[in-house]
């Protein structure tokens, strides 16, 4: 099936998104990007640009480049908002026969939905190349408080486009549809949209399946450009105060003053201090001239306090009309890019006094929204299997009681996982699995599921025998766990059922016991592995002492023993450090002993050859400990 | 008649049996076709991730080579032979070196204005010369492997 195009038509940026395996994804735009801006020009070759291209020749080309149509779209020439753009607007409007806007672009005159419909057919025509099939079908977004007349408007220019236009909705619904909401029942969501050069506002009403936009509010006029402007001219202001010329007057500085302004805010979203730093930005009677200047977060708040409470006060404003107390609200949306500024969200934060949703990236969120409407529409967003994931981590536990997982928690099942371990002491001839649930690093903290005795293991020295512990989960959670030593074939299971049924709250429990002892867990395990080694070190030293100790001069092998003593000591009861002390301490003699036994090695070799000695066999199980070693 | 009956029974959920089997086959097997596609989807994702980050890197590398090459640009006629600007000098060479090393390169802008690989930053009427011709470069252009990484910021003529 076709995918039908979701479309975020915006003032100055437009984006494209579609539902791809599932889920909703921007589609880039043949340049690469994910957002468009909402231009088109006449450029003067004939050639008619669209996008980022139409922006590139603005400057020099102002008359027929047309910026924010959104604002003359579906108006009527009479409207007192078009009276008021019209002086800001580069390009010409006249009063069409019908009393709608008309747009002039080069000889031509056009109506304002034909000037989004070059935008659109950009877009289709891009998704088509990207997704690799035709794209016949649109959502597109339009502001709350859109008119009839506007919406019609809209739906013309995208069957320009050509492209049937499924539905026109509402910026802020779409906002809350990528949020999933429209799942909530009987809430009211406020959408605070600062975008590039306007501000809305919505109060929507979730209920039984439709969402409802209750109130609206906003200020055409005000957005994140207007943030931009007031630091360009304080930093033409500071370059003034400093060097007495003055940059507003040259283009190609003003440029780089634009782009250093708009870094700057990007920048103090994150740091609380930056610094603006462009060499050679003029020149002076006595040379090059350059600017850097640090401003902090609070400077920047500073400056832009009275866009930030003049949004706060439409804020209340919209919910004094609702009729809605602020504490009525049980979720708050943020959209557009202006609203990563820490301080607009401090602010909304402070007047709902609850964390707004700003998961979601703010120049997508709109156009995501729209995809999943088209979605909703063609039945691809749709719950058909339900696939479950194990709420927590299953394991086994290993040597020195540490919890080995095999299938982490939140592992979508079915699913299945093996690994291979060994045995931890010599002629050990079974292994006894013990299986576990849990997120506990040593299995001492996690619930026990099941344990079973692999038995039958040829006698070998620890660590060469391979048994392949698998786990298999199937959709039902029923967890099936084998141990197979892989030398003679031989193999055990065990089935446990219900490993996914932990109670909700039991899950919970085990979560936060987790994180509770998150630190003392993880010194145990640390432990456990120092002593681990250490076990490791001791055992080797024995089987040296054993098969060559002759060799060694009685004094090196009685510091070896002795050594070897103080680290067993220690072991058990001792601090991790004082493990790690001594395996190092031992560590160091056995490599002494051993270039010493080398040494004396070659010396006998040069006088009396073949006197090897025969390695002792012998078995011995010296360990109780039957836990398999990872 | 029980036996009859009971072959009935046994015929109606064979042929559920069947048609939930035909469901679930064809259930799997466009589970397992979307897991196929995703992971060459995944593949071409990563390796696109990649290209992206290289690029936002070099992206973040082009002020400071338009800084150096404005730098190289102001040095007084007399003083380009003082041995701590020519070492300056060639910092601004070793840099643009290690752009081409990565496959990036300039931007053409010679003739014309094209606003597919040039942005327009200003305009100056001069005599002579016909509109739309570059007539200075404020900002070098660059692309990589055939893609634009920044536009060029050119001056053109009225």
């Amino acid at each position: 099936m076709a995918k039908i195009l979701g479309i975020d038509l915006g003032t100055t940026f437009s984006a494209m998104a579609a539902v791809q395996g599932g889920e909703a994804k921007i589609i880039e735009n043949k340049e690469g990007a994910r957002t468009t801006p909402s231009v088109a020009a006449l450029a003067k070759n004939g050639e008619t640009l669209v996008g980022v291209q139409a922006k590139r020749q603005q400057v020099t080309n102002p008359q027929n480049t047309i910026s924010q149509v959104k604002r003359l779209m579906g108006r009527r020439f009479a409207d007192p908002e078009v009276q008021k753009d019209k002086k800001l607007l580069p390009y010409e409007i006249r009063e069409g026969e019908d009393g709608g806007v008309e747009i002039r672009m080069g000889e031509k005159w056009h109506k304002p939905l034909e000037i989004s419909a070059f935008i659109l057919r950009k877009f289709k025509q891009d998704a088509e190349e990207k997704l690799g099939e035709k794209i016949t079908e649109a959502i597109i977004t339009v502001p709350a408080y859109f008119d009839d007349s506007q919406r019609k408007a809209t739906k013309a220019a995208g069957e320009i486009a050509g492209l049937e236009v499924k539905r026109v909705i509402n910026e802020p619904t779409a906002a809350a549809l990528a949020y999933g909401f429209d799942k909530k029942k009987d809430e009211r969501i406020v959408v605070y949209d600062f975008g590039g050069g306007t501000f809305d506002i919505s109060i929507l009403e979730v209920s039984a399946d439709t969402i409802e936009v209750k109130a609206t509010g906003g200020d055409s006029h005000l957005g994140g450009e207007d943030f931009d402007q007031k630091i360009m001219e304080w930093l033409i202001g500071e370059f003034q105060k400093g060097e007495g010329i003055d940059l507003g007057k040259d283009p190609l500085a003003l440029q780089r003053l634009k782009e250093g302004a708009e870094k700057a805010k990007i920048e103090l979203s994150s740091a609380m201090e930056t610094e603006i730093n462009l060499p050679f930005i003029t020149s002076g009677a006595e040379g090059p001239k350059h600017l850097v200047v640090r401003l902090t977060r609070a400077q920047l708040v500073n400056m832009v306090q009275e866009y930030i409470d003049r949004s706060m006060e439409l804020v209340r404003n919209t919910l004094k009309e609702a009729g809605i107390a602020a504490s009525d609200v049980q979720e708050v949306v943020l959209v557009g890019g202006q609203t990563r500024m820490p301080a607009i969200q401090d602010a909304v934060k402070e007047l709902f006094g609850r964390d707004p949703n700003r998961s979601i990236n703010p120049d997508e969120v709109v156009a995501l929204g729209a995809a999943i409407q088209g979605g909703i529409l063609q039945g691809d967003v749709r719950d058909v299997l339900l696939l479950d994931v194990t709420p927590l981590s299953l394991g086994i536990e290993t040597l020195g009681g540490v919890s080995t997982q095999l299938l982490l928690k939140n592992t979508t099942i079915p699913a299945s996982k093996s690994q291979v371990f060994s045995t931890a002491a010599d002629n050990q001839t079974s292994v006894e699995v013990h299986v576990m649930q849990g997120e506990r690093p040593m299995a001492a903290g996690n619930k026990s599921l099941g344990r079973f005795v692999l038995e039958g293991i040829p006698p070998a020295p620890r660590g060469i025998p391979q048994v392949e512990v698998s786990f298999d989960i199937d959709a039902n959670g029923i967890l099936n766990v084998t141990a197979k030593d892989k030398a003679t074939g031989k193999s055990q299971s065990i089935r446990i059922e219900g490993s996914t049924g932990v109670s909700a709250e039991e899950i919970e429990r085990m979560k936060t016991e987790a994180e509770a002892h998150e630190e003392e867990d993880k010194k145990k395990a640390q432990f456990v592995e120092a002593r681990n080694a250490a076990e490791m070190l001791l055992y080797t030293v024995e089987k040296t002492l054993k098969e060559n100790g002759e060799k060694l001069a009685e004094e090196t092998r009685k510091e070896v023993e002795e050594s070897a003593e103080a680290l067993k000591r220690v072991m058990d009861g001792g601090t991790i450090e004082e493990v790690k002390e001594k395996t190092e301490a031992l560590s160091q003699l056995l490599s002494k002993a051993g270039a010493a036994m080398y040494q004396q090695g070659q010396q006998e070799q040069g006088s009396s050859s073949g006197s090897s000695q025969s390695k002792d066999e012998e078995g011995e199980n010296k360990k109780d400990e039957d836990k398999p070693s990872a | 008649m029980t036996g009859e009956k009971k072959t009935e029974e046994l015929k109606r959920l064979l042929e559920k049996s069947e048609k939930e089997k035909e469901e679930y086959l064809a259930g799997w097997q466009r589970e397992r076709a979307d897991f196929a596609n995703y992971k060459r989807e995944v593949k071409g994702q990563m390796e696109k991730g990649i290209q992206r980050a290289a690029e936002e890197l070099f992206h973040d590398w082009f002020p400071i080579i338009d800084n150096m090459e404005r730098a190289e640009s102001s040095v007084p006629e007399g003083t380009k032979k003082d041995a701590v600007v020519k070492g300056f000098l060639q910092i601004t060479k070793q840099l643009r070196e290690f752009l081409s090393r990565h496959g990036v390169k300039e931007v053409e802008t010679d003739g014309f204005f094209d606003p597919a690989i040039h942005e327009a930053v200003g305009e100056e009427e001069l005599e002579g010369i016909e509109p739309g011709t570059i007539v200075k470069v404020a900002a070098k252009g660059y692309e990589r492997e055939g893609k634009l990484l920044r536009p060029a910021k050119v001056k053109i003529a009225k």
